[in-house]
C-alpha cells in the first residue's frame, strides 16, 4: 500500500483530481459570481483581481462557471460510466458464462454498435433525443456499453473455463450463486481499469458534444459548451479558450495517471509473485 | 575412466541474490563428472534447484542468481567465466536443451525445416540445400516417416510425442557434445514416453552425445541412466551409477523417494451387495446434440459399461484422448451424455434435472487435477471447503465451521488453516483442501480425476495414503482416473482400460495388471517401468513379466476400425473386447499410434 501510494504518478494524479472535485463541489455550494448572471457592462474582460480568469462576452465570471460546469461535466461522465457498468457488466458475465447462442445474439448487437465510433453512436441518440443531461448521460452509457460488455465477457470466458467453477457445478451451485461467487469477482480488476479509461472518455466525448451543441444546452455552463462559446473570440480573448481546456486536460491527466495505478495494481502480471 | 571428462563439475553453487537480504543458496557445492556418450539422471523433487543446474550450464541463470565454482568445465573450455558471447557461441552448438512442453518449445509459426536448419545455418555456416539434407537424415534418424515432407510441415500436425522426436531430432542437428533434457516425457503418456527415451538413448550413444536427463521419476532414472545425481534443496544427497544407487541407497532421502514408490498393496474388499453405480452403454459424443444434427457426431465415449461397489476403487486408465476424463466429467454430469444408462444407488443419473440433480450432487463428488486451478485463489481454505455446505438451508454459520474444521483434520491440516488461503499452501496440502470440500458433503462417490499427477513423488505417496485411509474409514468409493500404472498397483480394486473412447478390458486389478489380454493393455504394462524391490532392500529396474497374449492382434477390437465389440471372458470378472466373428467387418490394422496423417 504505502509504496504504492508514494509513487510520484499518484501523488500528482491524486492531487489534480482532488484540486478538480473539490473546486466542483465548491462549485455546487457557493460560485464568486452567478455563473449564468449577464453583466453587459463587464463584457470580455482579461483575467483582473475582481475576475481571476476574466469574463466571456456576456459578461459572466469565467471561474464561476468553470467550476458549476465542472460539476455538470464530471457528473455526467461519471453517470454515463455507471451507467456503462450497469449495463454492460451483467450482459458480459451471462454471455461468456452461457455462451452458445446467448453469447452469439448479444455478440452480433455489439458488434453492430462497435462497428461505429462511440463519438458518432452518441451524436446519432443525441440528435434524435435532443439536447438534455439525461440524454447525454444515455447516449453515453449507450456508446460505451459494448465495450464494458466485451471486457466483462472476456474475464467470464476465462473463469468459466477454470476448474474451480467446474467445481462449483459438481457441489450443486446453481448457475446464478456460480456467476455471482465466482465469475462475477474474478472481473472487477479488468473492469476497473477499463472504467477509469471510460471515465477520461467519457468527460472528453461530453466536452466534444457540447462543443458541438448536442450537449447540454446552454446556458447552463460546460466545459465544452464553454470552449465552443469562446471559440469566435480566440484571438480577441484567448483566455476564453484557454482556461476551459486547461481545466478539461488537467482533468483528463489526472484520470489517466489515476487509472494507469490502479491498472499496474490490478494486473496480477505486474505484481510480485508470491 | 581413463578418458577425462567431458563435463566437470567441482564445488558448484548458484545464489539468489535479493536486496536487503543474505543471499540464498539455490545450489550447494555440487559436484559432477559427465563423459561422452554418458547418460545421468538428476533427481529431485520440486524446489531441488534441478532446473537451475540446467539453466547454469545453458548460461541461462535468471537475473538476480550468481555463481560460484571451483571447476566448471565443458570439453576443456571453462563455463564459470564466460561472457554471454562465449555462451552464445556453444549454446546449441556444444549444448543443446529439449524441455517438457514439446507444445511451447517449437515456434508454432515456422516450418519443422526452417526450426531445424537455423542452428547448424547459424553455427556451422550451412547452405540451405545442405542443411536440409541433414535436417532429412536427422528425421528418419528418429523415425519420423516421410522425412522429407515432414520438413514443410508446422508443429500443431504432429502429435506430442512425435514434436519430442522432432525437438531431438533438431538439437541433435549441430552434434552437441552435451544434451539436456528437462523432464523431456513428463508431458506424454507411457507408451509413447518409452518410444521417446528409447530413441533418445539409442541416437545419443551412437553421436557420443553425454545427456543429462532431469526428472522426478526413478523409474526412467532406473532404466535410462549410467549414473544418478540425487538433489533435495541444493544440496547433492547421493552420487553415483545407477545400479550402486538403487542396489544401496545411502541416504535416508534417497531411501525414502525409493519407498515412495506405490507398491501393490493388499486392500480391504468392498462391500458386498448391489452396486453403488453402474453404468451401461454410456456414449458422449462431442457439442450439443441439436434435434436437427441427426449426423452421428463423433463420440469421446462410445458404449462404456461397468459397475462399481460401495467401498471399491475403480480405475480408469489409458492415453491423453481415450476419454477417461470426459467418462468422469460424465459421471457428475458436467457434460452431459449422448445416450446409456448411470444408475446411482438407484437414481438415473441421466434423467434427473434442476433440484433433483442438485440434490444427489453432493453424494457424488469430484476431485481435480490441478489444485492451483480448482480452488478460487479469492478464497479461505475455510469459505472453499464450506462452500458445498453454504447451499444447506439446514446448516447454520456455526455448524459449517465445525464441519469444515472436522474435514481439514480429516485430511491431514490443522483446522485453524481454515483463514488461509490457496496460495499460501503447497501443491500438496491443496489437493487435501480439494479433497476436504468433497468430504464435508459427506459423499458415497468420489470421482478422482489425476488427483496426484501435479505433486512431487513423496507427497504423492501420502495423497494416496490419505485416500486408502478414508476409504476404510468412511466405505467411500473412488473412480480413479490416472494414467499411470503404478498409482493403480496402489489403490486400485479394478480396473478400466480405456482406448480411444472404447473399454477395451476391464477386470480385478491383479488379474489385469498380471495376464492381460488386449494388446494395448499389453503395451502399456510393458511401457510402464517398474522398480522392484530386493529381499536385500535394494531396487532394481523390473519388466514386467507377461504371459504369453491370449488374444492375437486380429482378434482383438480396436475401437479405430469401427464396429462393436464382443466382449469375452479371460478368467472372473475379467473381460477383454473382442471383434466381432460374424459380419464382414475388414480386418483391424495394427494400430498406428504415430502416424503422420496422409
Amino acid at each position: 500500500m504505502s509504496a504504492q501510494a508514494l509513487s510520484p504518478r499518484v501523488a500528482v494524479g491524486g492531487a489534480l483530481a482532488l484540486a478538480v472535485v473539490a473546486a466542483s463541489a465548491a462549485g455546487v455550494i457557493a460560485t464568486p459570481y452567478d455563473p449564468v448572471a449577464v453583466d453587459l457592462a463587464a463584457r470580455i474582460e482579461p483575467p483582473s483581481a475582481a475576475h481571476w480568469l476574466g469574463t466571456d462576452q456576456f459578461g459572466r465570471d469565467l471561474l464561476s462557471r468553470l467550476m458549476a460546469g465542472g460539476h455538470k461535466s464530471l457528473l455526467i461522465s461519471l453517470a454515463a460510466v455507471l451507467g456503462a457498468l450497469l449495463a454492460g457488466v451483467p450482459l458480459g458475465v451471462v454471455a461468456g458464462y452461457a455462451g452458445g447462442w446467448v453469447d452469439r445474439a448479444i455478440g452480433t448487437v455489439l458488434d453492430a454498435l462497435m462497428a461505429f465510433p462511440s463519438i458518432l453512436v452518441a451524436l446519432g441518440i443525441m440528435s434524435v433525443l435532443g439536447p438534455s443531461e439525461g440524454g447525454v448521460v444515455l447516449a453515453l452509457a449507450l456508446a460505451y456499453a459494448p465495450a464494458v460488455t466485451r471486457v466483462a465477457r472476456a474475464s467470464a470466458l476465462s473463469s468459466r473455463r477454470r476448474e474451480f467453477v467446474d467445481a462449483a457445478r459438481v457441489l450443486g451451485m446453481p448457475a446464478p450463486a456460480i456467476l455471482l461467487r465466482h465469475v462475477l469477482p474474478h472481473c472487477v480488476a479488468p473492469v476497473g481499469v477499463l472504467a477509469a479509461s471510460l471515465l477520461a472518455a467519457a468527460l472528453l466525448t461530453e466536452s466534444a458534444l457540447s462543443f458541438l451543441g448536442v450537449g447540454v444546452p446552454p446556458p447552463a455552463p460546460t466545459w465544452g459548451g464553454m470552449l465552443a462559446e469562446g471559440r469566435p473570440f480566440i484571438g480577441l480573448a484567448d483566455w476564453l479558450t484557454i482556461f476551459p481546456g486547461l481545466a478539461i486536460a488537467l482533468t483528463l491527466l489526472a484520470i489517466n495517471l489515476l487509472g494507469d495505478a490502479l491498472r499496474d495494481r490490478l494486473d496480477p502480471r505486474m505484481r510480485a509473485p508470491r | 575412466m581413463t578418458t577425462p571428462p567431458l563435463l566437470a563439475i567441482r564445488g558448484l553453487t548458484v545464489e539468489r541474490l535479493s536486496p536487503g537480504e543474505a543471499p540464498q543458496p539455490v545450489l550447494r557445492d555440487i559436484d559432477l563428472d559427465m563423459a561422452p556418450a554418458e547418460i545421468t539422471g538428476v533427481v529431485g523433487e520440486s524446489g531441488s534447484g534441478k532446473t537451475i543446474l540446467a539453466r547454469t550450464l545453458l548460461g541461462l541463470l535468471p537475473p538476480g542468481f550468481r555463481l560460484r565454482a571451483r571447476t566448471l568445465s565443458l570439453g576443456g573450455l571453462d563455463l564459470a567465466g564466460l561472457p554471454e558471447k562465449g555462451f552464445r557461441a556453444i549454446r546449441g552448438r556444444d549444448v543443446g536443451m529439449i524441455f517438457q512442453e514439446p507444445m511451447v518449445s517449437l515456434n508454432p509459426a515456422l516450418t519443422i525445416g526452417t526450426q531445424m536448419t537455423e542452428a547448424v545455418r547459424l553455427h556451422q555456416r550451412l547452405g540451405r540445400a545442405e542443411a536440409r539434407e541433414r535436417a532429412e537424415a536427422m528425421l528418419e534418424r528418429v523415425r519420423i516417416r516421410d522425412a522429407a515432407r515432414a520438413l514443410d510441415r508446422f508443429p500443431h500436425e504432429f502429435s506430442g510425442g512425435m514434436r519430442q522426436r522432432i525437438m531431438l531430432a533438431s538439437v541433435l542437428m549441430t552434434r552437441p557434445k552435451l544434451l539436456i533434457a528437462d523432464e523431456p516425457t513428463t508431458a506424454l503418456d507411457v507408451v509413447v514416453q518409452r518410444e521417446v527415451l528409447d530413441l533418445l538413448r539409442e541416437v545419443t550413444a551412437e553421436l557420443g552425445t553425454a545427456v543429462l536427463l532431469i526428472t522426478h521419476d526413478l523409474g526412467i532414472v532406473a532404466r535410462y541412466a549410467d549414473r544418478v545425481t540425487v538433489l533435495k534443496r541444493g544440496d547433492c544427497l547421493e552420487a553415483g551409477t545407477t545400479g550402486e544407487v538403487l542396489m544401496r541407497p545411502r541416504h535416508p532421502y534417497t531411501r525414502g523417494l525409493l519407498g515412495a514408490l506405490p507398491r501393490r498393496a493388499v486392500l480391504p474388499a468392498p462391500k458386498a451387495g448391489p452396486p453403488l453405480l453402474s453404468v451401461e452403454g454410456l456414449r458422449v459424443g462431442y457439442g450439443r446434440p441439436l434435434p436437427w444434427r441427426r449426423a452421428a457426431a463423433p463420440m469421446v465415449l462410445r458404449d462404456v459399461s461397468f459397475s462399481l461397489r460401495r467401498g471399491e476403487t475403480l480405475a480408469v486408465v489409458g492415453e491423453s484422448g481415450s476419454g477417461k476424463t470426459t467418462l468422469g466429467r460424465s459421471l457428475v454430469r458436467l457434460v452431459d451424455p449422448a445416450g446409456g444408462e448411470v444408475r446411482f444407488d438407484g437414481v438415473d443419473l441421466r434423467r434427473v434435472a434442476g433440484g433433483a440433480l442438485r440434490a444427489v450432487r453432493p453424494r457424488l463428488q469430484m476431485v481435480f487435477q490441478d489444485p492451483a486451478s480448482s480452488l478460487d485463489p479469492r478464497f479461505t481454505v475455510g469459505g472453499l471447503v464450506g462452500e458445498g455446505l453454504t447451499l444447506r438451508r439446514d446448516v447454520t454459520a456455526l455448524e459449517r465451521a465445525a464441519r469444515v474444521a472436522a474435514a481439514l483434520e480429516e485430511v491431514g491440516l490443522p483446522a485453524d488453516w481454515a483463514e488461509r488461503r490457496p496460495h499460501q499452501l503447497s501443491g500438496g496440502q491443496r489437493q487435501r483442501v480439494s479433497i476436504a470440500r468433497a468430504l464435508v458433503l459427506d459423499p458415497d462417490l468420489l470421482v478422482l480425476d489425476e488427483p496426484v499427477s501435479a505433486l512431487d513423488m513423496t507427497v504423492q505417496a501420502q495423497v494416496l495414503d490419505l485416500l486408502a485411509g478414508l476409504q476404510e474409514r468412511r466405505g467411500l468409493s473412488y473412480l480413479f482416473i490416472t494414467h499411470d500404472l503404478r498409482v493403480v498397483d496402489r489403490l486400485a480394486h479394478r480396473i478400466l482400460v480405456l482406448y480411444r473412447g472404447a473399454v477395451v478390458e476391464s477386470g480385478p486389478r491383479d488379474a489385469v495388471l498380471d495376464r492381460p489380454a488386449h494388446p494395448y493393455t499389453r503395451q502399456l504394462l510393458s511401457a510402464s517401468p517398474e522398480l522392484a524391490q530386493d529381499a536385500g532392500g535394494g531396487y532394481r529396474i523390473a519388466e514386467r513379466t507377461l504371459p504369453p497374449p491370449l488374444l492375437g492382434e486380429e482378434e482383438a477390437y480396436w475401437p479405430h476400425s469401427g464396429g462393436v465389440p464382443a466382449y469375452r471372458t479371460a478368467g472372473p470378472d475379467h473381460l477383454v473386447a473382442c471383434r466381432h466373428p460374424s459380419p464382414a467387418a475388414p480386418p483391424a490394422p495394427a494400430p498406428t499410434r504415430e502416424g503422420i496423417p496422409a
